[in-house]
């Protein structure tokens, strides 16, 4: 499915501008002329302090931000496809095949239990219910997560419990390539290990893996290489 | 998976009522599988482009067409007969308004409710009807008890759940939703945006969403169209408006969101 050769991941010359319509126009140049590369098998952290871009440019990867210019060319079927000029029904195409994102909050319909929110991907990509439970139950457990929460919905669970859940769901199938916003935030040490041993098996798999990863020992544990975000900063205010 | 031609295609919609503008040059198209929202505030023109597209209202100028079952090229909407227009609306399509009184038959019980419209599509199997009757006041979560009440004696949410129930038991391929969640109290919405999305996935209807309720817009809907004074003002994936919104307008309405 995936070479060695190309990158999976090419992002050319990317620039975010926000336009705040009600504060007299202003705006808010967040990024300008980013690029970089990812291939199969690497671990790209994005670094640099709050404010830099860096969620926004994960958001940009996925279809969530509109894209002010630049290219995101994402390696699909043997061709590359530019992001940033795909319609609505093409980018939905590819989240469900080659963009895995793992959110910094939970953010997922309410009322809904905790195991079918994990398995959702894998039943609407046509995996066998009892196949796509089990795998969902394996996966919250070695997150460690009790059985007893399982028929539960996530709203009232503990950061660190919703973010595992997050994960779980974010995870539970492998993408090309994989974005993760802060996976580790609100977790804590042992369960750290486990999201770190996942994050290294998803990049030893083939996946080309962009995160942001506050926690310095998580960055060691899982990164191939970092980009200094700082570096790619417009002056903030323009008129 | 997608195929290669849409259901539903507008094209340069525009419908006025003397000289107030109700819709203007609205064009969209609507994928089998897809839940696209209409959102605005009131006077957005929204309701009107609905009633428009469900055929019960002749656009002044524009072109509708839709792909009817086991036809492969789509049907201008404009040159089908009355007749037609209302054997889709009672097969194919299916319409929830807003106040399910206008959607539903007070007089008659809430089981004859949903009888009708299979007896509307020609089934005359009473035993049928009946079991068909029951399994949709179970699929809508109405006790089955209350099967021979009439409406008038049901609460908002029950009525409205009888609405959807007596529009999916004959199977459409397409429901338009006109504020499905308004008017209700806000924990019988909640329930009722869930019922709506998991019949939805289970039946893999095509729907398009009439709501000034961004957020019952992001829990049910893929896509998103953002109308004011009869103009979309913006289009996109649901997420990506609501989360990165382009439009002056659709800011402020992103920004008034209470929660």
């Amino acid at each position: 499915m995936t070479t060695p050769f190309e990158p999976l991941l090419r992002v050319a010359n990317v620039a975010k501008t926000f336009e705040i319509h009600a504060q007299n126009a202003r705006r808010l140049n967040v990024l300008s002329d980013l690029s970089f590369e990812v291939f199969a098998g690497e671990c790209v952290a994005l670094v640099g302090p709050s404010g830099t871009g860096k969620s926004s440019l994960m958001r940009m990867i996925y279809g969530n931000y509109h894209v002010t210019a630049g290219r995101i060319d994402v390696w699909r079927e043997s061709a590359y496809i530019d992001l940033a000029r795909l319609d609505d029904r093409a980018i939905l195409a590819l989240r469900n095949t080659t963009i895995g994102y793992v959110s910094q909050f939970l953010r997922v319909i309410p009322r809904v239990a905790t195991i079918d929110l994990v398995a959702e991907p894998l039943l609407s990509s046509g995996v066998m219910r009892d196949t796509a439970y089990d795998t969902a139950k394996a996966l919250l457990r070695r997150l460690n997560l009790p059985d007893t929460l399982l028929d539960l919905p996530p709203a009232t669970f503990s950061g660190g419990e919703q973010q595992r859940v997050n994960i779980a769901r974010g995870m539970i199938q492998r993408r090309p390539i994989m974005l993760l916003d802060e996976p580790t935030a609100s977790i804590d040490r042992a369960n750290r290990e486990v999201v770190i041993a996942m994050i290294n098996e998803v990049r030893a798999a083939g996946s080309a893996v962009i995160g942001i990863f506050h926690d310095q020992d998580v960055r060691d544990a899982v990164a191939t290489r970092e980009i200094d975000m700082a570096a790619f900063q417009p002056g903030r205010q323009a008129a | 998976m997608t195929e290669a031609v849409p259901l539903l295609i507008a094209d340069g919609v525009s419908r006025s009522y003397g000289r107030h503008i109700g819709c203007c040059d609205v064009s969209l198209t609507l994928w089998e599988g897809e839940v696209l929202a209409v959102v605005g505030e009131s006077g957005s023109g929204k309701s009107t482009l609905l009633n428009c597209l469900s055929g019960r209202l002749s656009p002044d100028a524009g072109r509708i067409s839709y792909r009817r079952r086991g036809e492969a090229a789509p049907t201008d909407i404009a040159r089908l007969r009355p007749v037609e227009i209302r054997d889709l609306s009672r097969s194919e399509w299916g319409f929830i308004h807003q106040d399910p009184r206008e959607g539903l038959r007070m007089a008659i019980s809430g089981g004859g409710n949903i009888g009708e419209r299979l007896m509307a599509v020609g089934n005359r199997n009473y035993a049928e009807i009946r079991s068909a009757a029951e399994t949709w006041m179970g699929r809508v979560d109405l006790a089955l008890d209350r099967i021979d009440d009439r409406p008038t004696g049901y609460s908002g949410g029950m009525r409205q759940r009888l609405q959807i129930a007596r529009n999916l038991v004959s199977a459409p391929r397409l429901v338009f939703m006109d504020e499905p969640t308004g008017g209700l109290d806000v924990s019988v919405q909640a329930r009722l945006v869930d019922l709506i999305r998991r019949l939805v996935d289970d039946l893999s209807l095509s729907v398009i969403l009439v709501t000034h309720d961004l957020a019952v817009a992001r829990h049910l809907s893929e896509r998103i169209m953002v109308m004011r004074s009869g103009e979309v003002l913006e289009a996109g994936l649901t997420d990506r408006v609501l989360d990165d919104p382009q439009a002056p307008y659709t800011q402020l309405l992103v920004e008034s969101i209470l929660l």
